[in-house]
């Protein structure tokens, strides 16, 4: 069955197909809501939340553009609501921060590592860092989608960075200390 | 291997294609929420049940009442039927006249409050004016037509009028137990209550048709206290109008509720089995521990329903249904000696053929004590035939509303006598003994049931109904422990309309 197939089912509320549709992209949307939830838990639920809405609103899908893309952005979206209902701003002190550098050996830094520091970065400087970084969304969209302002998007990324950054190098600090 | 790079690059590196599995428990959960009819099942609160049960067997004791009260006054049936015939003139008279101006569902109303009108008036030629009442009740009609207005919703209406009548019919009694003939003015002047109305009608189509239905109702509420006051005093010609307009308005109100309702029929037939669970006998002690063969034999009749839900629907009906049972192990033989008074059933009232014939329960006999003449006899048994007009009031509670519907059925029958009889059966050849003496004129029965239908079409379902009736007081003087009920599969198909 084509992908289009499976929508047009999908569209008419049919059980399997909305099963067969949630296997083929559950990976990569429970990917995409680790990201940006703070954990493994919060990530079920706006995943849970995600595809209850793209059911309902598939019949608004209306074949333009790619569909895993309308996909993707329901998920962030779900994740973003949860954050704009809890009100989180963080308080930020607008300075710029110079590209950050690091060095690492690539083959051993862990994706469960990667995962666990993005996660527990606080809840802006993560969606930011997901959504420039990750995600590819410019500043301005940032600034729309957490009603903050460029500069803002901008700090706070910096400072993701930043943390990110030295959590890493700490890691693999350890890592060094226990293979010598 | 050491490697410089932006750190964006390093996440964006190890993300990609980055892909992981949630618990099975978040498929359930949407599939929970985006099918939800499937997996919510509505639980009916025990409560709803009971208060069902108890308002059917309410309204099953309440017509049971009804009954002995028509029994015990033959003359007013007669005249139900002979009043209405007599006002028939005068009706049509009148609603041509009403019919002219009102759609018909309407001028049905006003035909009900014109008929009892005539039928007051018909029967009380003179009647004796009184100022008091008249002036009362008439100026409580007039506030009520006055106050009400189209923006008023029918409650608001309604409660008004309750209101303004409930004293008028509070008056009325007090009148008549103090005075006979003011039963006639108050009469008197609920027509012209309606006289008013009847002006009013013609101006205000919403609003009289309103006030109609109260006054009906009030005037229903009227004749039943007249009828009760006029048995005490042992019935004079308003009580047969009074049961007439009680009468005539209970079909009446069925009506109503048949016009805007998921009502259906359904002809049905039933074999049922009739036997008793306990040991003892309808007929005489001695025969407690004999054997008894239940019978099968026929139930029919109509039944409706009314859908009141999605769940449930209450039914009503009129079935005829044959029970019988054999007592076995009888001797019987010819009294020849003596014309004894002795009667060796008690509970049954002999024909010529029964009181030449003594009956000996053979249960326990020692055959080789016993004179070969009797021990050849010993073949016999008495079958009681028993006929009754069941009026069943259930319940029907649905568990399954797909093309095979499933669904227990409770509640209560009135069964009225229509048939009883004796016989003794000996080799196939049987003999009318008589009838039974003690089965009970109106009596109930407690109903429970499966009910399985086929729904053939939106309108026509096939049924397949198994049935327990457990009889509660058919027989008011058994001996032993007999404890009858019958069985019945009711078949049949069912119409919507």
């Amino acid at each position: 069955m084509s992908l289009d197939q499976l929508i047009q089912k999908c569209k008419k509320n049919d059980a399997q197909a909305q099963s067969d549709l949630y296997k083929l992209y559950m990976g990569k949307l429970f990917a995409l809501s680790l990201k940006y939830s703070r954990n493994y838990a919060e990530a079920e639920d706006n995943l849970q939340d995600a595809f209850v809405t793209i059911f309902k609103k598939i019949a608004q899908y209306q074949n333009k553009g790619a569909f895993e893309g309308w996909l993707k952005r329901i998920v962030i979206n779900t994740a973003l609501q949860c954050y704009r209902k809890k009100g989180v701003l963080d308080i930020v002190n607008e300075e710029d921060i110079e590209d950050v550098i690091i060095e690492v050996e690539n083959d051993v830094v862990d994706i469960d590592f990667l995962l666990n520091v993005i996660q527990e970065l606080p809840d802006r400087y993560r969606l930011v860092f997901n959504l420039y970084v990750l995600d590819g969304y410019s500043h301005k969209e940032i600034g729309q989608m957490l009603e903050i302002s460029i500069g803002t998007s901008k700090s706070n990324l910096a400072r993701a960075r930043m943390i990110l950054k030295n959590k890493v190098e700490s890691y693999m600090a350890s890592l060094n200390s226990q293979s010598l | 291997m050491s490697d410089k790079k932006h750190i964006d690059r390093l996440f964006q590196e190890k993300f990609k294609g980055f892909e992981s599995t949630p618990s099975p428990s978040v498929w359930e959960n949407i599939s929970k929420e985006i099918h939800p009819e499937k997996k919510r099942r509505k639980v009916i609160p025990i409560w709803w049940k009971i208060a069902g049960i108890a308002a059917s067997l309410f309204l099953l004791f309440s017509l049971g009442s009804l009954f002995y009260n028509n029994d015990s006054n033959p003359v007013p049936v007669e005249s139900i039927v002979s009043n209405p015939k007599s006002e028939q003139t005068n009706q049509e008279g009148l609603n041509q006249n009403n019919t002219n101006n009102f759609d018909d569902t309407n001028s049905d109303k006003t035909n009900n409050v014109n008929q009892e009108l005539k039928q007051e008036g018909s029967s009380n030629p003179a009647e004796i004016f009184n100022p008091f009442v008249k002036n009362e009740t008439g100026e409580n009609s007039i506030v009520t037509t006055k106050k009400e207005h189209p923006s008023i919703s029918k409650d608001n209406i309604q409660l008004l009028n309750e209101k303004t009548l409930a004293p008028k019919v509070g008056n009325a009694i007090v009148q008549t137990t103090l005075d006979f003939n003011s039963l006639k003015e108050k009469e008197k002047t609920s027509n012209k209550v309606e006289d008013n109305l009847d002006l009013k009608e013609l101006n205000k189509i919403d609003s009289t048709k309103n006030s109609d239905i109260v006054i009906e109702d009030s005037k229903k509420q009227n004749a039943k206290d007249i009828s009760q006051i006029e048995t005490d005093q042992n019935g004079k010609s308003s009580l047969t109008d009074a049961l007439a307009t009680v009468n005539e308005n209970e079909p009446k109100k069925e009506d109503d509720t048949e016009k805007n309702s998921k009502w259906s029929v359904s002809p049905n037939i039933a074999p049922v089995y009739f036997n008793t669970l306990g040991s003892g006998s309808s007929i005489h002690e001695q025969f407690n521990n004999n054997s008894k063969t239940g019978e099968v034999n026929m139930s029919y009749g109509v039944s409706a329903s009314y859908t009141i839900n999605k769940k449930i629907s209450v039914r009503t009906g009129v079935h005829k249904v044959n029970l019988g049972y054999s007592t076995n192990n009888v001797v019987v033989y010819d009294n020849v000696q003596t014309t004894s008074s002795r009667n060796s059933l008690k509970n049954i009232d002999l024909n010529k053929n029964g009181q030449s014939l003594s009956f000996i329960s053979a249960q326990g006999f020692n055959f080789a004590q016993v004179p070969s003449i009797i021990s050849n006899l010993v073949s016999t048994s008495i079958d009681q035939e028993l006929g009754f007009i069941e009026v069943p009031l259930e319940l029907q509670y649905n568990i399954s509303n797909n093309k095979l519907g499933i669904s227990f059925i409770g509640g209560v029958s009135a069964l009225i006598l229509s048939d009883n009889n004796i016989y003794a059966v000996q080799e196939g050849r049987s003999t009318l003994l008589g009838e039974a003496t003690n089965v009970n004129n109106t009596s109930y029965s407690a109903n429970l049931g499966l009910g399985l239908d086929y729904k053939i079409s939106k309108k026509v379902n096939l049924n397949l109904e198994p049935v327990f009736k457990y009889q509660l007081n058919t027989f008011n003087n058994t001996s032993g422990n007999f404890k009858p009920y019958f069985i019945g599969v009711y078949t049949g198909f069912s119409f919507k309309f």
